[in-house]
């Protein structure tokens, strides 16, 4: 069994267990008394059986001395022997009347029946002499038309057996009835016989209503139950003067009667276990309640604390419950200090003390519960250079640096939450109605956070920007209020300002990015990417043996994508190696086509400076470009080789040993370390357009051009000169002794077909259009 | 087995001394012998009563003999020798008689001249009792102590055997004389006095 409560299970165990045990004292009462009353019955039914067995052999005797005194009376004798019936009959009357017997009879040597009247057959005579022949002081029960009579007989001798003398009284029930009033309890009595198969039959009419008192065998039973178990039973066997029949005299005695005088005990018997159970039950109840009250308060106060609610329990007594409850409480206490100390690290800087982003960005769902998103607004202080900062002063004061600033700052906006949002930066967050509000405020700032500090009585330079960013400006960013407002200080910073609002547009859409790449993925396979190729004049041949690959993407729904789109981004996301891969391979394949149509162009491919220290893509590389040495060129701008130069270059080294050309890009607008020009295996040297678009009338440009071509040619590299758009600048650059010149006015790029088309048209006349151009 | 022979020379002896004897053996069907048994065959009285005295004593309070067998018309005494006194009385129907008390100085008789049973009792004392058979025949002999009795000179007719106790109509057998003088054994059963 399964109990919800408590308080219920202790109750129905006590109660149960208790009731148990009542009821077993209940029924070994009951069976006591039960038991007791029966034996007392059935003793009185025992001695009442003997009195009347001692009645029966009286009466007996008293009929036998009778019938022995007539039957030896000389007189009477001679009376039977000479067969003088009215003698007989007379002297039988007197007797009978004389001792009150109902029947006095002689049965002569005839077979005759003298004095009985018409109640005896010759049967029952006969049957009764044979019977008779074989005792000594016969005597019994006899049946005479239908009635039980207790008769005895006694032979009369002249001196031979001559006839039997019968003496015989009814046991009618009134016969019975008189000698059960002897009896201290009101018996019935009643007789029964059997003769022969004939089974049990009663003196009276009514034994039918006794038969169920019998058992199988009522001759054999002491006392005991009737068969309905209605009647205490004591059959008492008895004589009979026939031998063919048995007898038993019934006594019973109603058991209802027999148990009354007990009844009274029973039911207050019953009623003091009915009254213990109640107050067991009651009891129990209690006793239950007193336990389970203060554990109920338990559980509820236990289900409190666990929602975090603050809970105490009373605790009266000294017993474990009460010390159950103690402990809760200051269990309580501990986790609700404990919580308190979590919360307290989970919403603070430990450095500072200071609330953390956590806390700050509690505090803007807090305001943005409490009104428009437009009015929640953060602004993030970055402390400028703060890492070179710490390098300087160390960790501890640094800190005490930024503590310092916040304390500042709470007394410019005392209501604002504030907090260390990250390793440099404070952020507050506010409410307020208009921008300008917090621009002023922004402003403030400033003037606080430039403002030196002194830590350990020196004091220090202090620069901060300031970003600002509201509510609204999430939107679109996917950034929290607080990050947009720590991007606005890059922006500020970008921008050379103390203090800057958020710009959305400049910061762009990050998800927008990752998608653009899944876009161009998909876009490689359906072909929205293509190459286009932009030819490169050799100035020795006059004619266009090489040219570059650049990547287009046309996509069906936002249009051209220029490259300067998608390339840093692809690069950033790890997109650039297959982009590459797709690329060599469409180079190679367009190479093939080139030389199909008769046309030998060597073709140069822009490799993102990641790919050139990673060893897979060169492995992939070297590994699609085997035997086509000398026919394809990768252009690479030096920054690749700045952040991993030994790798960088030993990857280089790998390619210039399978014959790939490589082209150092953009000379001239990145760093142009001479140290990277030396190393790098480079053939050959692009020099950046913005030094070539104004070649024509910048002097100093056409100085740099000059040295540089010679700079390059000295360390045995070929140049090529990018951004060549008009026909002066490659009148200039062949004066100059560059070796190619790549730009709109030798051709713009243009996809396979075109470019194939360019070549056949210039076919005819290779130098006819540069030529054409530097003439015109 | 001495007995037996004794008894079988007797009766050679006897053989040859008349000319009919027959010998009558009663016993029980459990072989026991059946004493006071009357064995007689038919025969005529002589005209006048052979003068025989014919006693049924009363000693030790009992009659004595238990059975007594006499002729028709026959008188019996009966003498009393107990000190104290006697009642005899028989309630028989033709022979019914009472002697009221006698003592041993006195003498009594009876002459029973109707053939037939004769029970006789005391009035005094219930246990006396015994039995006088009256038979007009002379040749009635009462069995000894081994059940025999021993018929001389006697016509051929039918054997009846009386018994007071007997198991039979009035209680009583009738036999065929054996063929040629020899012992006629008889099983009768008979029961205590009732």
């Amino acid at each position: 069994m399964r109990f919800r409560s408590l308080r219920t299970k202790l109750a129905v165990i006590y109660a149960g267990l208790f009731a148990l045990v009542m009821l077993a004292a209940a029924a070994a009462s009951f069976y006591t008394v039960q038991r007791n009353a029966t034996r007392l019955v059935q003793d009185e039914m025992a001695a009442m059986a003997a009195v009347f067995d001692r009645i029966w052999a009286l009466n007996a005797r008293q009929m036998g001395d009778a019938a022995d005194i007539l039957s030896r009376d000389f007189g009477f004798r001679a009376a039977v022997a000479t067969r003088d019936v009215p003698t007989i009959e007379s002297a039988l009357d007197n007797l009978r009347q004389r001792f009150e017997f109902d029947i006095a009879f002689v049965i002569d040597q005839q077979g005759q029946a003298i004095g009985a009247g018409d109640i005896l057959s010759g049967e029952t005579i006969r049957l009764i002499e044979t019977s008779l022949e074989a005792r000594e002081t016969p005597g019994g029960v006899v049946v005479l038309d239908g009635s039980a009579f207790h008769a005895v007989a006694r032979p009369v001798r002249a001196p031979d057996h001559v006839g039997w003398v019968v003496f015989a009284y009814s046991l009618s029930s009134q016969g019975l009835n008189d000698l059960t009033e002897l009896s201290a309890i009101p018996l019935e009595a009643r007789l029964f016989w059997s003769a022969g198969d004939a089974g049990w039959q009663a003196s009276r009419s009514d034994g039918d209503d006794w038969r169920n008192l019998l058992g199988e065998t009522p001759g054999e039973q002491d006392v005991g139950y009737s068969l309905d178990r209605e009647h205490l039973v004591s059959a008492i066997a008895v004589d009979s003067l026939s031998d063919t029949m048995s007898a038993v005299l019934v006594l019973q005695y109603p058991v209802a009667q027999a148990m009354a005088p007990f009844r009274t005990m029973m039911l207050g018997l019953l009623a003091a276990g009915l009254a213990g159970l109640a107050i067991i039950l009651v009891g129990s109840w209690l006793i239950a309640r007193g336990l389970s009250r203060p554990l109920q308060a338990l559980e509820a106060a236990a289900g409190r604390l666990a929602k975090g609610e603050a809970t105490s329990v009373a605790a009266p007594g000294q017993d474990e419950i009460s010390r159950l409850a103690h402990s809760f409480n200051t269990m309580g206490e501990q986790i609700a200090a404990r919580e308190k100390r979590i919360t307290h690290l989970a919403l603070h800087d430990p450095e500072t003390g200071l609330a953390n982003l956590q806390a700050l960005e509690q505090a803007v769902r807090d305001l943005s519960d409490q009104g428009e998103a437009e009015q929640v607004f953060a602004i993030a202080v970055g402390i400028d250079r703060f890492h070179q900062v710490r390098g300087a002063i160390g960790f501890a004061l640094s800190s005490q640096m930024i503590v310092d600033l916040a304390a500042r700052l709470e007394q410019v906006c005392p209501d604002v939450c504030l907090g260390r949002v990250a390793t440099d930066s404070i952020g507050l967050v506010l409410r307020a109605e208009h921008a300008a509000t917090v621009e002023a405020v922004a402003r403030q700032i400033v003037d606080l956070a430039n403002t030196p500090v002194t830590l350990r009585d020196e004091p220090v330079d202090l620069h901060a920007t300031i970003g600002i960013a509201s509510l609204a400006d999430t939107r679109q960013a996917g950034l929290t209020v607080i990050e947009c407002a720590g991007v606005a200080i890059d922006q500020a910073r970008q921008a050379q300002q103390r203090f800057a609002r958020f710009d959305g547009t400049a910061y762009g859409d990050p998800t927008r990015k990752l998608s653009l790449m899944s876009r161009m993925s998909a876009g490689l396979s359906a072909g929205d990417l293509y190459l286009s190729y932009q030819p490169k004049y050799d100035f020795r041949t006059r004619s266009i043996r090489s040219c570059e690959a650049l990547i287009r993407w046309e996509d069906p729904e936002r249009g051209f994508i220029g490259p300067d789109d998608f390339i840093p981004m692809a690069e950033e996301t790890g997109h650039i190696l297959p982009l590459t891969e797709w690329v060599l391979d469409r180079a190679i394949a367009d190479q093939v086509r080139l030389k199909a149509a008769g046309f030998d162009i060597q073709i140069a491919i822009n490799i993102s400076g990641r790919l050139i220290s990673d060893p897979r893509f060169i492995d992939t590389a070297l590994d699609r470009l085997r035997g086509r040495a000398g026919r394809i060129c990768f252009e690479i701008t030096e920054t690749a080789v700045i952040d991993n130069p030994d790798q960088a270059l030993a990857q280089m080294e790998r390619l210039r040993e399978a014959g790939i050309v490589i082209a150092i890009d953009d000379y001239g607008s990145g760093l142009s370390s001479l140290a990277y020009l030396r190393s790098i295996p480079a053939e050959e040297l692009k020099i950046d357009k913005a030094f070539v678009l104004n070649l024509d009338e910048s002097r100093e440009d056409r100085l740099l051009v000059k040295s540089t071509i010679d700079l390059a040619h000295s360390l045995g590299l070929k140049v090529v000169a990018e951004g060549v758009e008009t026909a002066e600048s490659v009148a200039v650059l062949a004066g100059m002794g560059a070796d190619y010149a790549q730009g709109y006015h030798i051709g713009r790029p243009v996809p396979l077909g075109d470019f194939l088309a360019s070549l056949k048209g210039r076919s005819g006349d290779p130098d006819q259009r540069p030529a054409s151009r530097a003439a015109s | 087995m001495m007995r037996l022979l004794s008894l079988l020379a007797a009766l050679l002896v006897s053989g040859q001394a008349a000319a009919e004897d027959v010998t009558v053996r009663v016993t029980t069907p459990a072989g026991e012998p059946v004493a006071h048994a009357v064995v007689s065959l038919p025969g005529a009285l002589p005209a006048s009563p052979a003068d025989v005295v014919h006693e049924m004593a009363q000693e030790d309070l009992r009659f004595d003999p238990f059975v007594l067998v006499v002729p028709q018309g026959a008188e019996v005494v009966f003498p009393n020798r107990d000190r104290v006194r006697h009642h005899v009385y028989s309630f028989a129907r033709d022979n019914a008689f009472e002697l009221e008390l006698y003592g041993r100085e006195q003498e009594r008789s009876v002459v029973f001249d109707a053939q037939g049973n004769v029970p006789i009792g005391c009035n005094i004392h219930d246990n006396m009792i015994a039995y006088i058979r009256v038979v007009d025949t002379p040749h009635a002999v009462v069995t000894n102590a081994d059940g025999v009795a021993v018929l001389e000179g006697v016509a051929a007719g039918p054997v009846t055997v009386w018994h007071p106790y007997a198991n039979a109509e009035n209680n009583r057998l009738v036999l065929d004389a054996p063929a040629d003088g020899s012992t006629l054994d008889v099983t009768l059963d008979v029961h205590g006095r009732r």
